[in-house]
């Protein structure tokens, strides 16, 4: 499927900043089950722009502002074309004890995915949840399937309840929260089994008949799983609409979890007090 | 033998008495000299053991080649770490501790510092067993501490006493920023422009200044420093300068904003944009906190033998993860045996963590504290608490990496560790200071050879330094000012005050003082009252309002931001005002008036001599004079309008002797009354007077004279590139303004007292002028925000891809 997405970010700040510092992931990836066919971005004020390749391989643009400004608008218009990816699931005829003496050998290479981390703390709750549904003898396939839907029925969408800084204890006490919510508790309760599991984000597109969406989603980023299968491939799971990551979605970055992948970061010297304007579209062209 | 027989003979007399004497010279000397250990906390004084421990030459070179082995191992392992991780892949050591660790910084990954060396700079610290055997305390390469203060408990040591050096050839201290420098400027590419430049977290960084006076560098704060096209540069008065070698007091957590998450307070932004683009040679290079973990400082010897694959020489502390459960339980059995510490080499109270039954672990993250073994230390004499006894000791020691070579320096100072318990990085320790003799063959290493390095330059000052250096000047004389008045005032008597016209006196003194913002409740018992109520407000009082206590404050306060650009005389000047105003008894009384005014009269004429005699070649210098003019400038003013105030009064007291009475006393205020009687006749005139005042071209308080100091201190704009001239512009007018006007008033001579109603509205107007030239200064060069502005961006739009 091809997608134009355009991804607007305005700042405007109530008095103006005198510099301003910015990075920014909302590049779409390259990779197996995408291929960005076109990518823009525009800045106003305009400045030149610099890439890198973050520490999880994600291509990362960053500018800095030298002088006064009121406003900032980041404007990015990426033409993404994403690739049937048949069976993700099969192929892995593991159950968990099995799977996990797998992972134990290639802890080394995924130790950063096993850990807690700045927004996922792995407590005795997650620990509880996942000798439920991760039973030795199961199926590995059948378990994170499980899980999926579990976390789904778990948490209720409900935009505006939670924020950022939404720990994942309190998440299992209210019950409630977004995409990013939902990622973060199900990556806790992963690695809390031992399951390397990655937070990624990305852009999807609402399509009513194949998802069980309660609403759409489609007017802002996404977020969901990746999980690491013995067969050395990464595999996205959505909690938030209980599917598998298929052609509706589009990939920008992978982390251990939003503090990772948060698609604008960025410091300016002025006064207090800013407002913050996005605007998303993703279109099947 | 001969020199054990020197040190006994030095030693002889020396009791308890004049070790306690010594020491409190000592620390008076760390006073004076602004050295305390914590930027953050002025009360806070080091603690110096004033007895010296004695290091043998074997000792030494035990420690040298054990220690230099150590460093080369930890620079394989930084490099190691950040790329390859090989010392893990082969199971060496368990990664888990490490690449979980918070002080692993993965923005570091793949980033390979300029010149390829983690660190340059290296501090540790040893100890000798019981058994005779040195042993590894802790490292220190993030940001290596301290590095002034062997150097300076030495010289505190040779001015309290002078006799323990007397025909000792004792190694000395000096030559560490020397050798930094030498070592951090190794291998530049060919461009000679490098500029090396130390950034402290807070401008009260006494050691950092030291080191930045030393070396010859500028000093920064990470708000003077902004990132452009993948380059540092600093922001100073005559533009954007950049910046190629940076020595950061700032720990790895600090650096960056948005790399490493601080507070947008803290750290460059875009800093980790230079180091991508190898554009900045960090000094230590970012990702060298993780060496603080005492964890994985105790792999010290297997790093050793993994990477140099020799026997380690000297061995550190065995240390555990309190994480396992097992070795948890083993150190409740034997809690006087080890230490409970977290990972940054904090000692933790295990009290705090324990739970009802004392061996549950409640509300914490084992994953951030281990367990270190005890080790038993050998005692030294030291003179701890008002009393001689023997103490465990450590040595803290400085190496540097030149041209990938490890060389640990003779220069080290000791830490007498009273309690084992509170052996913590950060607890107030008692240092002392440490001997090296030349014994037998040996000779001292030639440390204070010249270095050559040919990448320093100069830097314009930069706005946060004028800014300092013009308060400097405006408090420093606001507190004369006050002081003269307070004299002239106690030259009159208390007598002249009272008596037929006590009520106009009251008024023209409210008018006076006037000037000068004080407490309210202070300004209104002002009058009736004696000397002593005056002197405990304007004196004494320790308000933020003025008075000479108050307004010395504020220009220590001032120098302390900027102690890397005074030399240290000014400094040591300053503070020795500073502190013996604070010293001053409050009490009213007993207090000698006379005494009190006239020392201070001194003690800041000699500052004002000393500031003029070390800054008169240096820009700063002519921000502390525009300061001193604008502050005289604005008073004389003042002393102006009243006198026109008086003369417009009608009633008969303002016509006769009490006009006279003021008239002197006016000319006192401003030291002008020889001036006068030199150009002028008795009686006082009001209208030669304020002439004086305004438009004499000697007279060194005239609103003439200073403006025309201003505008020649403002005159070296002219010649910087890029820099505003507009406040020397409105000098400019503001003086022929007043030229135009005494020209008129030169044409006038028969209208008398008309005249000096129409000066009235003059004065007003050259008042607001003088307001106006302050804000038109601190927009153009005491404030950040001007200096960048002129950055060109290319337009356009840019497309990636």
């Amino acid at each position: 499927m091809k997608f134009s997405i355009s991804h607007r970010t305005e700042y405007v700040y109530t008095a103006a900043a005198l510099e301003s510092f910015s990075e920014l992931r909302c590049h779409p990836q390259n990779c197996i089950r995408q291929t960005v066919l076109s990518h823009e971005m525009i800045l106003s004020p305009s400045v030149p722009i610099y890439f890198y390749t973050d520490y999880f391989g994600n291509k990362t643009s960053f500018f800095s502002i030298p002088f006064k400004h009121n406003r900032l608008i980041v404007e990015t218009k990426s033409i993404v074309l994403t690739h049937p990816y048949p069976d993700p699931l099969g192929g892995v005829n593991l159950s968990v004890s099995e799977a996990l003496i797998i992972y134990g050998f290639e802890r080394f290479e995924l130790f950063d995915f096993l850990l807690p981390s700045k927004y996922i703390s792995l407590l005795s709750e997650t620990k509880e949840l996942s000798s439920k549904i991760f039973q030795r003898e199961k199926p590995l396939i059948e378990a994170l399937l499980e899980l999926n839907q579990f976390i789904h029925q778990f948490l209720s969408y409900a935009p505006g309840t939670t924020d950022i800084s939404t720990s994942v204890s309190d998440l299992l006490k209210l019950r409630k929260g977004v995409c990013q919510d939902y990622s973060h508790l199900m990556i806790a309760v992963l690695r809390s089994t031992g399951i390397p599991a990655r937070y990624v984000s990305g852009y999807i597109e609402p399509i009513k008949e194949e998802s069980s969406l309660k609403q759409p989603i489609g007017v802002a980023t996404h977020a969901w799983v990746e999980v690491y299968l013995p067969n050395k491939k990464w595999v996205g799971f959505d909690p938030t609409n209980n599917t598998v990551e298929g052609e509706y979605h589009i990939q920008i970055a992978v982390g251990r979890d939003y503090d990772d992948v948060a698609p604008l970061r960025g410091i300016f010297k002025g006064y207090h007090g800013q407002e913050l304007n996005v605007a998303i579209q993703v279109e099947r062209v | 033998m001969i020199i054990w027989k020197n040190i006994l003979k030095n030693v002889a007399f020396l009791d308890e008495e004049s070790l306690e004497k010594a020491q409190q010279s000592l620390s008076l000397y760390f006073k004076l000299n602004g050295i305390c250990p914590s930027p953050y906390e002025e009360n806070l004084d080091y603690c110096i053991d004033p007895w010296p421990m004695v290091l043998s030459v074997d000792d030494w070179m035990e420690i040298r080649v054990g220690v230099e082995q150590r460093m080369s191992a930890w620079r394989r392992f930084l490099k190691d770490l950040y790329f390859e991780k090989s010392i893990f892949k082969d199971k060496v050591i368990p990664f888990e501790p490490f690449l979980s660790s918070d002080q692993y910084r993965r923005e570091c990954v793949g980033l390979e510092p300029p010149g390829g060396e983690y660190f340059y700079i290296y501090s540790c610290e040893v100890a000798k067993e019981e058994n005779g055997k040195w042993v590894v305390l802790r490292d220190e390469m993030e940001q290596p501490r301290n590095l002034m203060l062997s150097e300076e408990i030495r010289k505190g040591l040779k001015e309290a006493l002078p006799q323990l050096f007397e025909g000792l050839e004792i190694m000395p201290l000096t030559g560490l920023p020397e050798r930094m420098l030498e070592a951090s400027s190794q291998n530049l590419s060919d461009d000679n422009n490098s500029q090396i430049a130390i950034v402290a977290a807070t401008a009260e960084d006494w050691e950092a200044a030291i080191l930045a006076r030393r070396m010859g560098i500028p000093m920064f704060l990470p708000s003077d420093l902004v990132v452009l096209q993948g380059k540092l540069y600093a922001k100073t008065l005559s533009g954007l300068e950049p910046i190629n070698i940076l020595f950061r007091r700032l720990p790895d957590c600090l650096l960056d904003p948005i790399a490493t998450r601080c507070g947008a307070q803290e750290g460059i932004a875009g800093l980790f944009w230079c180091l991508r683009k190898a554009t900045l040679r960090l000094i230590n290079a970012a990702g060298c906190g993780v060496t603080t973990d005492p964890l994985l400082q105790s792999y010290g010897s297997k790093m050793i033998r993994y990477y140099l694959g020799e026997k380690p020489l000297l061995n550190s502390l065995p240390t555990y993860p309190a994480y396992d459960p097992d070795v948890f339980s083993l150190f409740l059995d034997s809690l006087q045996d080890y230490f409970l510490k977290d990972r940054n080499g904090h000692s933790v109270a295990l009290e705090k963590l324990l739970g009802k039954d004392d061996k549950t672990i409640s509300r914490f993250d084992c994953r951030s504290l281990v367990i270190q073994k005890k080790p038993r230390l050998k005692k030294f004499p030291s003179f701890y608490r008002t009393t001689l006894s023997h103490k465990p000791a450590a040595l803290v020691l400085f190496g540097v990496v030149k041209n990938g070579k490890p060389e640990l320096l003779p220069i080290m100072f000791g830490k007498v560790i009273a309690d084992m318990t509170f052996q913590d990085k950060n607890q107030l320790a008692f240092y002392k200071d440490i001997w090296l003799l030349q014994e037998n063959s040996w000779t001292f290493p030639n440390v204070n050879a010249c270095v050559n390095v040919s990448v320093r330059s100069r830097i314009a000052p930069l706005s946060r330094v004028a800014e300092s250096m013009y308060w400097m000047g405006r408090y420093l004389t606001r507190s004369m000012q006050l002081n003269h008045m307070l004299l002239t005032v106690r030259s009159f008597g208390d007598e002249a005050m009272k008596g037929e016209s006590e009520d106009a006196f009251q008024n023209l003194f409210s008018e006076v003082l006037g000037y000068f913002v004080i407490l309210s409740t202070s300004f209104h018992s002002i009058g009736s009252k004696d000397f002593s109520t005056l002197f405990s407000s304007f004196f004494t009082g320790t308000d933020w309002y003025d008075s000479v206590v108050s307004c010395i404050s504020k220009c220590y306060e001032n120098g302390r931001k900027i102690r890397d650009s005074l030399p240290p005389e000014v400094w040591v000047a300053l503070s020795s005002l500073f502190f013996s105003l604070q010293t001053q008894p409050h009490v009213k009384s007993s207090i000698n008036y006379d005494q009190s005014l006239n020392e201070f009269s001194i003690g800041s004429d000699r500052l004002l001599a000393i500031i003029n005699e070390h800054l008169l070649r240096n820009e700063l210098w002519k921000f502390f004079q525009i300061g001193t003019f604008y502050e005289k400038g604005k008073f004389t003013l003042h002393l102006i309008k009243l006198c026109t105030k008086i003369t417009e009064k009608k009633e008969a007291l303002f016509r006769g002797f009490f006009l006279q009475v003021v008239m002197e006393w006016i000319l006192k205020l401003t030291s002008a009354l020889y001036a006068y009687r030199s150009l002028y006749h008795y009686p006082f005139s009001p209208k030669n007077l304020i002439e004086l005042l305004l438009f004499d071209r000697q007279f060194p308080r005239s609103i003439s004279f200073c403006l025309r100091q201003i505008e020649a201190m403002l005159q070296f704009t002219e010649r910087i590139q890029n820099i505003s001239q507009k406040p020397l512009s409105f000098v400019r007018y503001m003086v022929a303004k007043l030229k135009r006007w005494a020209d008129e008033i030169g044409s006038n001579q028969e209208k008398d007292i008309e005249n000096i109603i129409q000066f009235k509205q003059k004065i007003g107007e050259i008042e607001k002028e003088f307001y106006e030239f302050h804000s038109l200064l601190s927009d153009e060069y005491l404030t950040h925000q001007s200096t960048y502005e002129h950055v060109a961006v290319d337009e356009g739009k840019y497309v990636t891809d």
